[in-house]
């Protein structure tokens, strides 16, 4: 069994946000939101993170620091993309500041729309994105050739 | 036969207390809060997780300072509650044994390479100076009142009577070492990313995890066997609770104190741990 599904740490980068996201963020945290009911603890080192959360357009001073706290990160790392900002660069599209979205920096496995988006929606994410650890799972070969083995009979 | 039981059970227990300690931090705030059972699920998710590639992995004492941490804290239950391995200068060992798990923090803060790892270390060694100085005089209280160096022959009706003073002492010296706020400074998750840890990962963090839990046990343990003694276990195992209740609140209610102001308090409390000894003596 996966213990990921059961604790999975947090860890927050800012890539240039104008910290809505992030208060949004913290907002999982507050007594009628609370994520650590999951398990989940939000933690400051991207080493001990099991699940990134980017907010921001990933501006450029900022792309190198992205790459860098994403290498940090130890095996089994998943990558949300929170805010239209970091989907698309949001309002600041046209800004000179912005060159390319966060997925073309480092990649990333879930986006949560919005300006910025209600913290129902960034849980969602998180539990979907657990989900997907499970289909990591199915895609391992023994369980095919079990399955098969079954199916044949 | 019992005695045998709690030292193996230790890391259990500890970190049973510490799921008992996240539900009751989240209560407080009025909150949900994990499951109890959440700090095994969260130990057993970091070794099977892999390490990531920090350069401290090529430090010899960035290895092995997780393991040592974990060996000190267990070994410190051979001593309390229960005297199982008892001879004659066991409370000088056991002293010892306390002041090293403060060092191997600065062990593994220097050793993990990085800025932030440092200045943990930098701070809980700035701190240590002042704390471990009135924590082993404060010890030395208890060896003077006892008279005994040996921990099978501590009185057990508890000193507290004797030393009314030790209690407050105890307390303060109790939150520094179990980085509980207002006196974390060392550890500071928002200002310096845990310090000493924040290098650490897969199964170092999970040693790690498991030491500061069971250094948490040891200090809720102690700190009434010295005060109140094990006479009555029921009681005992009551204040045990108790003071995992006031580590709790005292860790959600307050603030942090800057590095100048923990060692400004820390040399009040020095001078209180002078007049403890001296009052006993004279």
């Amino acid at each position: 069994m996966d213990y990921i599904k059961k604790s999975p740490w947090i860890c927050v980068y800012n890539a240039g946000s104008c910290n809505g996201c992030d208060l949004e963020v913290l907002a999982l945290l507050n007594p009628k939101y609370d994520i650590e009911r999951f398990g989940c603890e939000l933690k400051a080192s991207p080493r001990h993170a099991d699940i990134l959360l980017v907010t921001g357009i990933g501006s450029k001073q900022n792309q190198k620091r992205l790459k860098l706290v994403y290498e940090q990160m130890a095996s089994k790392k998943k990558v949300i993309a929170v805010g239209s900002c970091a989907i698309s660069g949001g309002p600041f599209r046209e800004g000179w500041v912005f060159t390319e979205p966060v997925d073309r920096i480092i990649p990333v496995d879930m986006y949560v729309p919005g300006c910025p988006p209600r913290p129902e929606a960034i849980i969602d994410a998180l539990i979907k994105v657990l989900e997907e650890l499970d289909g990591d799972k199915k895609d391992k070969p023994k369980q095919t050739r079990r399955r098969s083995k079954k199916a044949k009979k | 036969m019992t005695e045998w039981v709690f030292f193996v059970a230790a890391p259990f227990i500890a970190l049973l207390l510490q799921g008992i300690r996240r539900k009751l931090n989240a209560r407080m705030q009025n909150r949900i809060g994990p499951p109890v059972w959440q700090p095994f699920l969260d130990v057993i998710k970091l070794v099977q997780k892999g390490k990531s590639d920090s350069e401290g992995n090529l430090n010899f004492f960035f290895v092995i300072a997780p393991i040592i941490f974990f060996i000190t804290t267990w070994v410190m239950f051979l001593f309390v509650p229960f005297a199982i391995w008892s001879f004659e200068f066991d409370f000088l060992l056991l002293i010892y044994l306390t002041i090293l798990s403060g060092g191997l923090y600065v062990l593994a803060g220097f050793a993990s390479d990085s800025p932030l790892g440092v200045h943990g270390a930098m701070r809980e060694m700035i701190t240590m100076v002042v704390y471990e100085t009135s924590f082993t005089l404060c010890l030395f209280t208890f060896i003077v009142i006892s008279g005994t160096l040996t921990l099978a022959n501590y009185p057990p009706e508890g000193l507290l009577l004797q030393a009314p003073l030790a209690a407050v002492i105890l307390y303060l010296i109790g939150s520094i070492e179990l980085k509980i706020t207002p006196f974390d400074t060392a550890e500071a998750p928002t200002e310096i990313l845990e310090g000493f840890s924040t290098e650490f990962s897969g199964a170092g963090l999970a040693f790690l995890e498991l030491g500061d839990a069971m250094k948490f046990l040891f200090f809720c343990v102690f700190i009434p066997f010295l005060l109140f003694g094990t006479g009555n276990m029921w009681l005992f195992a009551l204040l045990v609770l108790l003071f995992v209740f006031i580590f709790t609140f005292s860790k959600v209610t307050t603030p942090r104190f800057r590095v100048d102001q923990v060692v400004q308090v820390y040399f009040v409390v020095l001078i209180l741990a002078v007049i403890n000894l001296a009052w006993v003596i004279i």
